[in-house]
């Protein structure tokens, strides 16, 4: 009972300095709310993707061929009557492909010979090329097919009476295929990760630095009090601020679906605090002050997020790098809350990484204690 | 004259001073090399955001040759993963809400026996879409399989059915070439990025701490009551960070072009120069962030949450600039790292020299001279 009462106020203490530190509340509540609103308007689809068309053949068919690079995926930018700026254009990033269709490309389709069409890539952006390779490729293979269907003499509808296979694709959670969507959320959760390593990391440390922890100390107070005070602050203002973000950002400015219950959400955050403020007590028993807090946080923090999947999915890591995420208590909190997010899944689906989180969480956090008691103790 | 060497010798007792304290603390010097070095290395390893290996799962209710061919098509595409064979849709769709899978494909009873009968038949594809811009290119892949998949159907019926067209033939003829990258590969436009992204964050992290420890320790009261003026203070505490930035630069820069076999076919001189100048700008953020806030728990927090997630994202190492939403083509113009990405994949990639990177230096020179003006403009209303 008496231990209650101390956390109380000490507590009332962590708040009451958190508080007074308004650049540091500020902070938190812009990485909840405007950081995310506007990573929203980021795509890894292609958008807007900078061409230019060197239309040599001014033919009714090159250009209804060049027509069906459409937006939003593709911005003819320029229209080009030579091949001679061409070069210029590439290296000065003014676009990022310039498709040249050459002289007598109808009269090739006319008369059944193959036409070519020629389209140089800007290769600096390797990915976006090769995205974009494949619309067109897809683009060139329909548009072979209607000239095709045209040369057999066949209606578009009688391929119904074709072996053919149509497929039926479903988009699920995201019909529309909304991509601030998953930005919104993922950059709300990597801010929410962030702040909760970082803070339970700094409030102990800034303790040490200026040796008001040797003060605490000769009070009747335990270590494990004051350690927990420190925690459940940190604990109190994340879910707070978790709070702010979903509600005021994810389900209102941007209107996301939240699929599944945020009761449950806060569960698993603070399960996911639990791991956290671990590796926080551990970090601060290494470092003496916050210059080297910061770097020791980052050198755990960045391989964290990293192996997250949060900017690169599991499948597409180097095998090793699989491997590893399993040890990554963000690995479990990212899955379970994209799946709250956006499919609704509850305990019943979830059970299996909650529980590793959890067993990470009690491995961390112990390790964490038992070093913070031998060092201050 | 004389002035000036007093102004120059107070910038060096400056950074001299900093120098010490920084050299006093091994695990300060051990970490601030090693942990850009860790974070360049992890980001240039395992960092993709290459579409392979997707995993998926069926369930077949026809099982009959055709079906399982279509099945193949997917397993030789090289793209696809399969998790397993499912034996109900509930399963396929179990698979997808766990996140086990990013794809799901139903194939219906009567598959085969509609296709032999000439007729069309239908087959389901589910895609996961958690993360839409890879949902929009696996659906691009998954339309692609299928394409070609009926590419061969069709020309199978025609030779069948129509004797004497040509099945074989393809109209159009696409005939892509790759400048600067002919291979397309994505290290030579990765790497660098992130080598640039580096040294973005560390200059900026740095000297935020630096200054805020100050503030906040009283220690800086030692400077009121001194000569130095707040340029000389300023600057002298920023020389350290940027000379420790320009050796991890050179650090990564090596590793770039040996380790990661990355090409530099520009003028290494520039880039040094344009380096210096980026570096600079990088530690302006930080002095800028140290001189409006009290404490270092939120210079800390501010100059992370500042620089490492919008360095990131919106300076068109991620996706490219002209694909963003308006709102954030006007961050993405203000920030050092879009035209420093810039400047890196001219110097790289595409060997050109200082003629074609006048808009990028200008860009960083202005940033640089409106933050350093700031962090001052702010730094001295603190002291008055």
């Amino acid at each position: 009972m008496m231990t209650f009462k101390r956390i109380i106020s000490l507590m009332r203490k962590e708040f009451r300095q958190l508080f007074r530190n308004f650049a540091l509340i500020g902070i938190i509540i812009y990485a909840v709310t405007l950081d995310p609103y506007t990573a929203g308007e980021l795509t890894l689809d292609l958008r807007e993707y900078s061409i230019a068309v060197a239309d040599m053949d001014k033919s009714v068919a090159s250009a209804e061929f060049a027509a069906r690079l459409r937006e939003p995926f593709f911005n003819i930018k320029r229209r080009i009557h030579s091949t001679a700026p061409m070069e210029d254009m590439l290296i000065d990033g003014d676009v990022a492909m310039v498709m040249v269709i050459p002289e007598g490309f109808e009269r090739n389709l006319t008369a059944r010979e193959q036409a070519p069409v020629q389209m140089v890539f800007d290769g600096t952006n390797a990915n976006s090329a090769t995205i974009a390779l494949s619309y067109i490729a897809g683009i060139a293979a329909e548009y072979s097919e209607s000239v095709m269907l045209e040369r057999w003499r066949l209606s578009p509808d009688s391929l119904d009476n074709f072996p053919y296979v149509r497929d039926q694709t479903r988009v699920l959670f995201n019909p529309n295929l909304n991509d601030s969507w998953f930005m919104v959320v993922s950059e709300f959760l990597t801010a929410l990760t962030m702040i909760a390593i970082l803070l339970p990391a700094a409030l102990t440390v800034y303790e040490k630095q200026f040796g008001t922890m040797e003060q605490l100390m000769v009070t009747p107070l335990r270590v494990y009090e004051i350690m927990l005070a420190k925690i459940l602050t940190t604990a109190v203002v994340i879910i707070l601020a978790s709070y702010l973000g979903i509600y005021s950002v994810i389900i209102g400015a941007k209107g996301i679906p939240m699929r599944g219950s945020i009761l449950y959400f806060t569960l698993v955050t603070a399960v996911f605090l639990f791991a956290s403020s671990g590796l926080g007590l551990l970090i601060a028993t290494v470092t003496k002050n916050l210059s080297e807090t910061i770097l020791v946080t980052f050198i755990v923090l960045v391989p964290i997020m990293f192996l997250s999947g949060t900017w690169t999915p599991p499948e597409a890591m180097p095998d090793w790098m699989r491997a590893l995420i399993y040890f990554s208590p963000l690995t479990y909190y990212l899955d379970i809350s994209y799946g709250i997010f956006f499919r609704g899944v509850g305990l019943a689906e979830t059970w299996i990484p909650l529980s590793l989180l959890l067993g990470l969480g009690v491995l961390i956090f112990t390790l964490g204690a038992l070093r913070f008691r031998k060092k201050f103790a | 004259m004389s002035r000036l060497r007093i102004a120059a010798g107070n910038i060096v007792a400056v950074a001299w001073r900093e120098f010490r304290e920084f050299v006093s603390s091994p695990l300060l010097i051990t970490l601030s090399i090693i942990s850009p070095l860790l974070m360049f290395m992890l980001f240039c390893y395992g960092f993709s955001l290459d579409v392979r290996n997707m995993p998926f799962s069926y369930v077949d209710f026809c099982r009959q040759t055709a079906s399982r061919q279509y099945i193949d098509s997917f397993l030789a595409s090289g793209f696809f993963d399969l998790v397993g064979e499912r034996l109900s849709l509930d399963e396929v769709r179990h698979d997808l809400l766990i996140d086990r899978t990013r794809v799901g494909i139903v194939i219906p009873e009567d598959f085969s026996r509609r296709l032999a009968r000439d007729r069309n038949a239908e087959v389901q594809i589910l895609i996961n879409g958690t993360n839409a811009s890879r949902a929009v290119i696996v659906k691009g892949y998954v339309e692609g399989m299928n394409a070609q998949f009926n590419t061969n159907l069709v020309r199978e019926f025609i030779r069948k059915n129509y004797a004497g067209m040509d099945a074989e033939f393809e109209p159009l003829s696409l005939l892509p070439t790759t400048w600067f990258n002919p291979s397309l590969d994505s290290n030579n436009n990765l790497v660098p990025g992130v080598l640039g992204f580096c040294i973005f964050l560390f200059p900026a992290m740095m000297t935020a701490i630096a200054l805020s420890k100050e503030k906040e320790t009283g220690m800086i009261f030692n400077v009121y009551t001194s000569p130095l003026s707040k340029f000389q203070y300023l600057f002298g505490k920023t020389l350290l960070y940027l000379a420790v930035s320009m050796v991890i630069f050179m650090v990564l820069f090596a590793i770039t072009i040996w380790h990661f076999g990355v090409p530099f076919r520009g003028e290494f001189l520039t880039l040094l120069v344009l380096t210096l100048l980026y570096v600079a700008c990088a530690a302006g953020v930080g002095l800028f962030i140290a001189a409006l806030v009290r404490t270092q728990v939120a210079a800390l927090l501010i100059s992370m949450i500042a620089t490492f997630l919008p360095a990131f994202l919106y300076s068109g190492f991620f996706m490219p600039v002209e694909s963003m939403g308006p709102d954030a083509q006007i961050i993405s113009a203000i920030l050092p790292p879009t035209y420093y990405f810039s400047i890196l994949r001219l110097s790289f990639l595409k060997g050109v020299g200082w003629a074609y990177m006048l808009p990028q230096t200008a860009g960083l020179a202005v940033f640089a001279v409106a933050i350093f003006a700031l962090a001052m403009f702010f730094f001295k209303k603190r002291i008055g």
